[in-house]
């Protein structure tokens, strides 16, 4: 049937040659297309809007990165951010994504191709997905051979790991940065395989334009430099390794520190410093090869052994000053979290808070990448038997992310292109060996190779065998494509700023309570007023309602979100106080025992406790207060007194008693807790209610004056 | 022709003048504080004339009425038809045209100023918008005893005293108040409410019982922490008097002499040059502040809406005007401060005054970025409360803004740049070197 299609365009006369880059170059678009298009979902099921939290900040600063140029972007001080701290925005993000977003606005403005800076921003990372691809396929190539390639490449266009962080309208870091990192391992096989300074190179600017972009390019600074240690305990180094490395590590050093956010963190974190001490044995490792080229033997081993001695010696020394000293900045928390995973639950409250930061469950592992999860030993199995610089460093990579992405939940992001090479390597592999058996039936082309092969491979019903192989692998791939798109269209479509539930009657029901709030907000209160939320909410609030917040997703200073949590978890006279001291005039809490939204304020806000108890000033904030005295996080009648007094629950639960939320349950019945609330009746003090929408999902308060005559 | 043309010219300016000149009139009397009178009876206007006179000096646009008259009105459409109301009726029970407690309470926190006379036949009315205001009124019946310190002139129980303790608040009661002569009830101020200002108290050995029954409870209040007049400042700068005696307004008391029993001389009572000074405080003629023209800039620079940078040098002013005797006057304290916060006071300075009453200072601005406010915040007692806040943003310094060449530096500097000497020698020396004698290498 190809055939027939290739002779009815007039390609039947084209070499095998030709016709197999045409078939090359025909699946691999077609993967780009798919990859690019099975990400629209969300667009074609909502709209054209962005997605989450982050994205929100992302789209902010490159609204402002187009309209003011780079140095205002640079520059910038936000002074809408962190009330009343401020946040310098130029200095405490990557800018590789808005850099990009920028760029691809301002090309296709200028080919007169008009198209706002929104649209750009959610069409950016199906845009990079496709991109993804290719790099894919080119490292796939690079490894093992094109048809590995072209398998890995279909595979990462659809794989629900990846896609869950491309999606049109996830404006985040990740949506790039996956196509960085790739890319950098690309540049860096080849470099490492030619040792030509011009991959290096590449190589240097891919990991620049990486470091710009995503702060897990710590990952890919520590993973290169394990390659060439093992290269260097395996035997394997050359001077081909030793010209790519160190051209790599030296430029690109340099590089990543022209971005203000990385500074001098290459040459002083804990993080970096497996890097450059690789660097270092590199040195020693070539002029220790130069000596022994040029001593003799007995010589070489006394001076060997002095030299390590002192080396070693004065290393320690050093390291131990430095220490003391306290110029190696200690690793940092999340950091931690990733070789210890109780690390983070134990001393950080404010990582351990966020959902994506938690380990992940075999079930995750099944649903994100599911025919890979088998696949991938197989892979990794062809990679051992023919062992290469390249392999190696596949092998390394595989193995390194499968253990982080263990670790926390959006590692998975990390683990998923791998799975899809190890697979692509693995798939291809058995069935270019089982093809030709079934092939071998009708010609005797395979009976003539060598008699070795023969005598390995001579089994009865070899045929039988092998298309029982192919049709099972098809068969999952088949499965594997479905999964696929089923997971992409249920789990990985929402925008999460509108929230769509099935009603009764099986119709979709479309909450808009998020937008229609931050809308109210825009359109009725003082253009300086100051919210104060949940830092999950921040940067929507700045980006969709333009208002002074007080604490936002950017969490980098613990103090000023426990400030807040402090605020949600004391009695109402004392949030006062800390509220005053905010100057805050509204306060928005999210509440879904309405709706029946889970992911509320509610069930946050043991995190709030927590985060609001770790600092000195919330040191009367206790965990234990606000359990039932059974040891329960509950909200009905025996909830303790403290959660019944502490703002939060008042003000999710103001006038909520007076509703009937679900048939044949008594009035205010949380539909999330399946409680029935303990405080129907109560009255706000230092607040009153401002705005509560449709749903019920948001409500503002405002936050009252001082009594005009004292206290009556 | 010329002359016509000319002619038009005048008539034309002279009208505009004229027409100026109307409005002026009009807004000026416009301008002029209304004021409410409300009187118990027909014969308050007697009794107090003298108090009704000197208030009509004070230059107010004054309304009488009395406290059951039906067309009693204080707002229309939702406007306060008076700046000040006087209610001069203490045995009321009932206002007229169904106006209650709770209207005047109104009245004050939409900023209007209030005075109300209290006595021995104290009407419910009062004892409850005084209640509401942070004073529990005694009951009616009771009133304040002194046995010490009573007038002369008193009849037996003791009712009539001299009383001298006022507060040191001179803008509220004057500069030197002589001893009062006061006939009424006692008051105790609510000790949660903090803006209640005690304007007279009574002396050590005064205290607050129905003269007539025997001592079984302990009474409202004794000694000094019994108010015989106490004030209000609400947070919106209302003001609120509350006179425990009626008769002290009055023309009987104005005129008489004050003699305590132990005193051999007397003197004139002070009740009208104390009535007149706490009148013209309550009226907000006194102790009233205003203020304008905030303007903050960098030295030696235009005010701009620029945020400042970190380390700028910065200059405040604010011009504040008090209200004296009915007329805005610069004001010229020493102690008003500026501070310049965020979340807590970087900067707390003195700001100096010059003859027009603008407040001025300059300051370096702190090596600390974020959103800053000049606050200044001036509350004294017996003086509105001055508020003001301007929110600012103070930004790092921008990239092109930091040292260029620092003298530290100049050994990685001169490191450098023999490095990248040394680079190219090397690389000549490399490129163009002939080993003489390969052969000797391979020994």
């Amino acid at each position: 049937m190809v055939k027939t299609l290739l002779e009815r365009l007039g390609l039947a006369s084209l070499s095998q040659a030709k016709k197999e880059t045409l078939v090359q170059m025909t699946i691999l678009s077609v993967a780009c297309i798919l990859s690019f298009s099975v990400r629209l979902s969300s667009v074609l099921r909502f709209e054209s809007v962005i997605h989450e939290f982050d994205p929100y900040f992302n789209y902010r600063t490159t609204k402002q990165l187009v309209e003011q140029g780079y140095y205002e972007f640079h520059n910038w001080f936000d002074d809408r951010a962190w009330y009343p701290l401020g946040r310098i925005i130029g200095g405490t993000i990557y800018p590789g994504l808005m850099v990009t977003a920028a760029a691809v606005y301002n090309v296709l403005n200028f080919v007169n191709v008009t198209i706002n800076i929104r649209n750009v921003c959610v069409f950016l990372a199906p845009l990079f997905s496709s991109f993804t691809v290719i790099v894919v396929y080119l490292l796939t190539k690079e490894v093992k051979s094109v048809g590995a390639g072209l398998v890995a490449a279909s595979m990462i266009s659809i794989v629900p790991g990846y896609i869950s962080r491309s999606v049109a309208g996830s404006y985040d870091n990740e949506g790039i940065a996956i196509f960085c990192m790739l890319f950098t391992y690309y540049t860096w096989i080849k470099a490492s395989k030619t040792g030509s300074i011009c991959w290096s190179l590449t190589c240097a600017l891919a990991y620049f334009y990486m470091v710009s972009s995503w702060g897990g390019y710590v990952f890919l600074i520590n993973l290169i430099p394990l390659h060439v240690l093992t290269l260097m305990v395996t035997g394997r180094f050359s001077h081909r390794t030793y010209v790519s490395y160190c051209i790599m590590y030296s430029v690109g050093t340099i590089l990543s520190m022209q971005i203000p956010f990385v500074g001098f963190a290459p040459v002083e974190t804990s993080e970096h410093m497996a890097a450059l001490g690789v660097f270092g044995l590199c040195q020693i490792y070539a002029f220790v090869t130069y000596l022994r080229a040029n001593m003799s033997a007995t010589n070489f081993n006394i001076l060997f052994r002095t030299v390590v001695t002192i080396a070693l010696t004065a290393a320690g020394l050093a390291f131990g000053i430095a220490n003391f000293l306290g110029k190696i900045a200690p690793w940092t928390g999340r950091f931690y979290s990733l070789l210890d995973p109780s690390y983070a639950k134990n001393n950080i409250p404010i990582i351990a808070s966020v959902s994506e930061h938690q380990p992940t469950t075999w079930a995750s592992f099944y649903f994100d990448l599911q025919l890979l999860v088998f696949m991938f030993p197989v892979g990794l199995y062809y990679c051992f038997r023919e062992l290469s610089d390249a392999n190696i460093f596949v092998i390394l990579y595989s193995i390194t992310s499968i253990y982080f992405a263990g670790v926390m939940v959006r590692l998975m992001l990390v683990l998923a292109p791998i799975m899809c090479i190890m697979s692509g390597i693995g798939i291809s592999t058995t069935l270019s060996i089982y093809m030709k058996n079934i092939e071998s039936e009708g010609g005797p082309a395979v009976a003539a190779s060598k008699s070795s092969k023969k005598k390995a491979s001579d089994y009865p019903i070899k045929s039988e065998i092998a298309t029982v192989i192919v049709t099972v692998v098809t068969l999952f791939l088949t499965t594997f494509v479905f999964h696929c798109t089923w997971v992409t269209s249920e789990a990985y479509s929402s925008p999460s700023i509108v929230l769509a539930a099935r009603g009764h009657d099986g119709n979709r029901i479309i909450f808009d309570d998020f937008r229609e709030s931050y809308n109210w907000l825009k359109f009725n209160t003082p253009e300086n007023a100051k919210v104060m939320s949940w830092w999950d909410y921040g940067y929507q609030l700045t980006a969709m309602a333009n208002r002074t917040i007080i604490v936002d997703n950017n969490t980098w200073n613990n103090t000023h979100i426990s400030r807040v949590g402090q605020a949600m978890a004391s009695p109402e006279d004392h949030s006062y106080t800390i509220m005053k001291e905010l100057d805050v005039d509204y306060v928005l809490v999210i509440f879904g025992g309405m709706s029946g939204y889970s992911s509320d304020d509610i069930n946050k806000f043991l995190w709030m406790i927590r985060i609001g108890g770790s600092t000195p000033e919330g040191e009367h904030i206790k965990e234990s207060d606000y359990y039932s005295s059974t040891g329960e996080y509950k909200v009905d009648k025996d909830a303790s007194k403290a959660m019944h007094d502490s703002l939060m629950y008042k003000m999710c639960y103001y006038r909520f008693g007076e509703i009937m939320t679900e048939q044949g349950k008594p009035t205010g019945y949380d539909r999330v807790r399946n409680q029935e609330i303990g405080n129907k009746d109560f009255e706000l003090d230092v607040l009153e209610e401002a705005f509560t929408s449709e749903h019920w999902i948001v409500r503002i308060y405002k936050v009252k004056d001082l009594a005009n005559r004292g206290t009556t | 022709q010329t002359f016509q043309h000319y002619f038009k010219q005048t008539n034309l300016s002279t009208m505009a003048i004229r027409f100026a000149l109307l409005f002026l009139l009009i807004s000026v009397a416009a301008c002029k504080p209304r004021t409410l009178v409300i009187l118990e009876n027909i014969l308050t206007k007697e009794t107090h004339s003298t108090f009704l006179a000197d208030l009509a000096a004070k230059d107010q646009e004054i309304t009488y009425k009395y406290a059951t008259d039906s067309g009693l009105t204080i707002k229309k459409y939702g406007e306060l038809l008076y700046d000040s109301i006087i209610i001069l009726a203490p045995s009321v029970q009932a206002f007229g045209n169904a106006i209650t407690p709770a209207d005047f309470l109104d009245f004050v926190d939409e900023g209007g100023n209030l005075i109300m006379t209290a006595n021995d036949k104290v009407g419910e009315p009062i004892r409850e918008i005084a209640a509401e205001v942070g004073l529990e009124v005694d009951e009616p019946g009771t009133a304040v005893i002194d046995h010490m310190n009573y007038d002369v002139a008193d009849t037996g129980n003791h009712v009539l005293i001299v009383a001298g303790d006022f507060t040191s608040t001179e803008v509220i009661v004057g500069a030197s108040p002589s001893p009062v002569l006061f006939h009424g009830v006692g008051m105790a101020a609510d000790s949660e409410n903090p803006l209640v200002i005690d304007i007279l108290r009574a002396s050590d050995t005064a205290y607050s019982h129905s003269p007539d029954q025997d001592i079984l409870e302990y009474p409202l209040a004794i000694g000094s922490s019994l108010l015989l007049v106490a004030g209000m400042q609400a947070r919106n700068n209302a003001r609120v008097v509350v006179f425990g005696s009626h008769d002290m307004l009055s023309d009987k008391l104005y005129n008489a002499q004050a003699q305590t029993v132990a005193s051999t001389t007397s003197q004139e009572a002070g009740n009208r040059g104390f009535v007149s000074a706490v009148a013209d405080w309550a009226l907000k003629r006194n102790g009233d502040l205003r203020f304008s023209a905030i303007k903050h800039n960098k030295v030696g620079e235009e005010p701009s809406d620029a945020a400042y940078r970190i380390t700028d040098d910065v200059e405040y002013s604010i011009i504040i005007e008090e209200m004296r005797s009915g007329k805005w006057a610069p004001f010229q304290a020493k102690d008003v401060q500026v501070e310049f916060v965020r979340i807590d006071p970087f900067v707390r300075l003195f700001l100096v005054p010059d003859s027009a009453g603008n407040f001025k200072v300059s300051f370096k601005v702190p090596d600390v970025y974020g959103v800053f406010q000049f606050k200044v915040d001036y509350d004294r007692t017996g003086y509105t409360h001055l508020f003001s806040t301007t929110q600012v943003s103070v930004r790092p310094f921008r990239h092109t803004e930091y040292e260029r060449f620092i003298p530290s530096a100049y050994p990685y500097y001169a490191s450098a740049f023999s490095m990248m000497g040394g680079v190219i020698v090397f690389s000549f020396l490399f490129l163009y070197h002939k080993d003489t004698k390969p052969a000797a290498k391979t020994e």
